[in-house]
């Protein structure tokens, strides 16, 4: 009795050991047990593998991949499963198993992922840049990218990581058209007139503009990064470039005058005072109440705003101090492809396809208002207010969207989070000169530990 | 105890010793009966430890001393998630979070909250275990509304919260009602660590009632009888017998809850994320926002080393000097 419960134990032991090791050929869909769903045990490869594998594996060969995906209101899981079963339709050999990052942030959770050999074949809409410096990405071969229109935008030193969809404007100033007619203002251009405008706002008993916090401390950000990208970014494009290389600060005039000027709004109370109590969903429905006048936010507003019939819209871009149009522009893209994938081509292939299934672009563009790329097609009847934000883009000069660029103009790891907290610290007082130094230290701190 | 079995080792070897000499043998080798009943025991202890024992110690030493023992190697380390080398840098994690001011902060902000939950979960759920410590429903009823909030994931708890604490929300509102004006209790950076403190008491507050109800269940109704025909009011009962020998429960509530809240962290992401700026940041969140989204793992491990040592430290100081007051009767 006891040498069969012995041995009963010891193949327990055993199951557990094996259990633990790694293992690439089962195939869970259950998004908690991302190790069975996952090519642990891929071979180390690089680019110029990937080329090898291009030349000589047909495109139909069987492959199993595992795709990091992320739901959201927007990007249900329904969303995800059409275009996965879309694309296993089209090619019945290749097998896709879904892993469902558990929350919307989807880098920590591919962080996790790659750190415990359990990184995905594909992932999509994660923070490039916190992976290029480790190889842990794919090169997207040529051919693959020949079919994807604006994929060159995000190269990194030459080389693209993620494959666009679309584009964004972060931020507009969205607006509340008939608190703007009850106070006698109009869409100001110069930053002489959006301060008079806040003045007519204050004057007829409305709170000119909304901000959040709470726990999604990006929703403090939106004006800031606007007036960043619009007063910084028109003077030195390259300025992120010259961040990283040194040759500028935080604490440099041109940036910290730039955040004295968002700081100025907040010292004449033209926010609303419960901004950092309130999340990004609350901050949304705030304005959709009614209970602001101006809402500086991405373009993805433009669905949630054509959704509702509570209030009436309008958008202007943020105005600056000689009265033209700047447009922070990020072109953003879901699919990247892991450098230690069995199959290359399959999943660049599904990158690609996935990129540009029409349907699956009509979709982003209904759901999250993506704004199309050039030479990219999209059979949609765009709302005035959608079409009012496309069109100002051919009206300004295109920069990059400060705290949300892409590819060799992306901020080093961990930054966006510490600009956000700057940002909150100096809203609650702090001293603007005290906190960019903070800012910058933090800058070489965080460098000098990821080299 | 190695002299006690002295003599029974002399024992056992005269009577070894006299059975071979019976046999004409000097040989001090054991008999082949004893023998092979020496090696069945033994081999039922080994048997018995593989069957009872070595798989729980599996379980423990891959899933709790082995994530320790490499979290104590990472710190000595510049561990990067995103990369698959790392050097040893022996103390120089140590040394830079004596220098991190941020660091000093988030201990300074979970050392507040852990103070203000143990203290007054601790009165709460005494307050509470003595209201409902009678039996009718009513008093049933009672003990599962209060420990209703414990069964809440503390995500949604923090969720419902946020809501309920914004400018607008539920309580601003009945303050209100009241003719009191309310604060940005979530905004407010004098404040903020006070609301995420008092929603953790509301949750752990029926953990607390439900160890002090057992508890006080457990005091024999004789002592109070004893206190009756002395003539004792509910005071003097509650002050020279309920509280002393409630000693065990408020040791069990105290170091459970001062363990859960130096590794308070769901509610805070979920309240605040750890803001306004960095003013409800805690220990947990800070380990976790340095590792993941600044990728310096081996940094993030010495601030979960120094964790660990503080709890340990902190756990066994307070065990000792509460055990000091436990009454055994």
């Amino acid at each position: 009795m006891k040498k069969t419960m012995l041995l009963s134990l010891v193949l327990t032991v055993m199951i557990v050991v094996a259990g633990c090791g790694k293992n690439s050929s089962t195939s869970n869909n259950s998004p908690s047990e991302p190790a069975a769903t996952t090519s642990a045990e891929a071979q180390p490869s690089s680019s110029s593998a990937a080329s090898e594998s291009a030349s000589s594996a047909p495109e139909d060969q069987p492959a199993e991949l595992s795709v990091l995906v992320f739901e959201s209101p927007n990007l249900t899981a329904q969303f995800w499963d059409g275009a996965i079963k879309r694309f296993t339709d089209k090619h019945p050999n290749i097998k896709i198993n879904k892993i469902v990052s558990p929350d919307l942030d989807r880098t920590k959770y591919a962080k996790q992922l790659l750190a415990s050999g359990q990184f995905p074949d594909v992932l999509m809409s994660i923070d490039v840049q916190d992976f290029t410096n480790s190889k842990s990405l794919l090169p997207i071969d040529d051919k693959y990218l020949s079919k994807v229109p604006g994929a060159e935008g995000n190269a990194i030193n030459g080389k693209v990581y993620q494959l666009p969809w679309g584009a964004q404007t972060i931020p507009y100033i969205y607006y509340n058209k008939k608190m703007f007619a009850d106070a006698g203002a109009t869409e100001p251009k110069t930053w002489a007139e959006f301060l008079d405008v806040i003045a007519k706002l204050k004057k007829a008993g409305f709170t000119p503009l909304l901000n959040g916090g709470g726990k999604d401390t990006w929703a403090t950000t939106f004006l800031l990064d606007g007036i960043i990208s619009t007063d910084v970014f028109t003077q030195d494009p390259d300025w992120v470039t010259k961040r990283k290389n040194g040759e500028v600060k935080f604490s440099d005039p041109l940036f910290k005058n730039a955040v004295k000027k968002w700081k100025s709004l907040y010292d004449s109370k033209s926010f609303n005072s419960d901004g950092l109590s309130i999340d990004y969903s609350l901050l949304q429905d705030a304005f959709l109440k009614g209970k602001g006048a101006m809402y500086p936010m991405g373009s993805w507003f433009v669905a949630a705003a054509d959704a509702q019939k509570d209030i009436d819209v309008g958008v202007f871009t943020v105005p600056t101090d000689d009265g033209s149009i700047v447009i922070p522009y990020s072109v953003g893209g879901p699919a990247s492809v892991s450098a230690s994938t069995k199959y290359p081509e399959a999943a660049q292939m599904f990158a690609t396809e996935f990129v540009t299934d029409a349907q699956n672009v009509v979709e982003i563009v209904k759901s999250d208002a993506l704004i199309p790329l050039d030479g990219q097609t999209v059979d949609y009847q765009y709302s005035p207010l959608f079409q009012r934000v496309i069109d100002l883009i051919g009206q300004g000069k295109k920069v990059n969207a400060f705290s949300w660029e892409n590819g060799d103009a992306s901020m080093i790891a961990g930054m966006k989070d510490e600009m956000n907290k700057t940002a909150q610290n100096i809203i609650l007082g702090k001293s603007v000169d005290s906190e960019l130094a903070a800012l910058d230290a933090k800058w070489e701190q965080t460098s000098a530990r990821s080299k | 105890m190695p002299n006690g079995n002295k003599p029974a080792l002399a024992v056992n070897k005269s009577l070894i010793k006299g059975k071979h000499e019976e046999k004409g043998s000097d040989s001090l080798l054991l008999p082949s009966s004893l023998k092979s009943r020496g090696v069945k025991k033994l081999n039922n202890k080994t048997t018995n430890f593989f069957l009872f024992v070595s798989h729980g110690l599996f379980i423990y030493l891959t899933f709790v001393i082995m994530p320790i023992v490499l979290c104590i190697y990472y710190s000595f380390t510049n561990f990067n998630p995103l990369f698959k080398g790392f050097k040893v840098i022996g103390f120089q994690n140590y040394a830079d979070l004596l220098k991190d001011s941020a660091f000093g902060h988030a201990i300074v902000v979970t050392c507040i909250i852990a103070l203000i939950v143990t203290i007054a979960a601790n009165a709460m759920g005494l307050l509470s275990a003595l209201l409902v410590n009678y039996k009718s429903w009513v008093y049933n009823a009672s003990r599962t509304i209060f420990f209703t909030p414990q069964v809440l994931s503390p995500v949604v708890v923090g969720f419902i919260w946020s809501i309920m604490l914004t400018d607008d929300g539920v309580l601003n509102k009945l303050l209100g009602y009241i003719g009191l004006s309310g604060t940005s209790w979530l905004a407010n950076p004098s404040i903020v660590v006070y609301s995420i403190a008092a929603v953790i008491v509301w949750q752990s507050m029926g953990f607390c009632t439900v160890v002090f109800l057992a508890t006080l269940q457990s005091i024999p109704s004789d002592l109070y009888e004893a206190a009756k025909i002395d003539g004792c009011n509910r005071r003097q009962k509650f002050r020279h017998i309920t509280y002393p020998l409630l000693a065990p429960g408020i040791t069990i509530n105290t170091v459970m809850l001062l363990i859960s809240t130096f590794k308070v962290f769901d509610h805070v992401v979920v309240l605040t994320n750890g803001g306004p700026g960095t003013t409800s940041e805690t220990i947990s969140l800070k380990i976790i926002n340095t590792a993941f989204n600044e990728n310096q793992m081996g940094y993030a491990s010495s601030m979960a080393v120094v964790l660990f040592a503080l709890i340990g430290v902190i756990s066994i100081v307070v065990v000792t000097g509460l055990k000091r007051r436990e009454v055994e009767y």
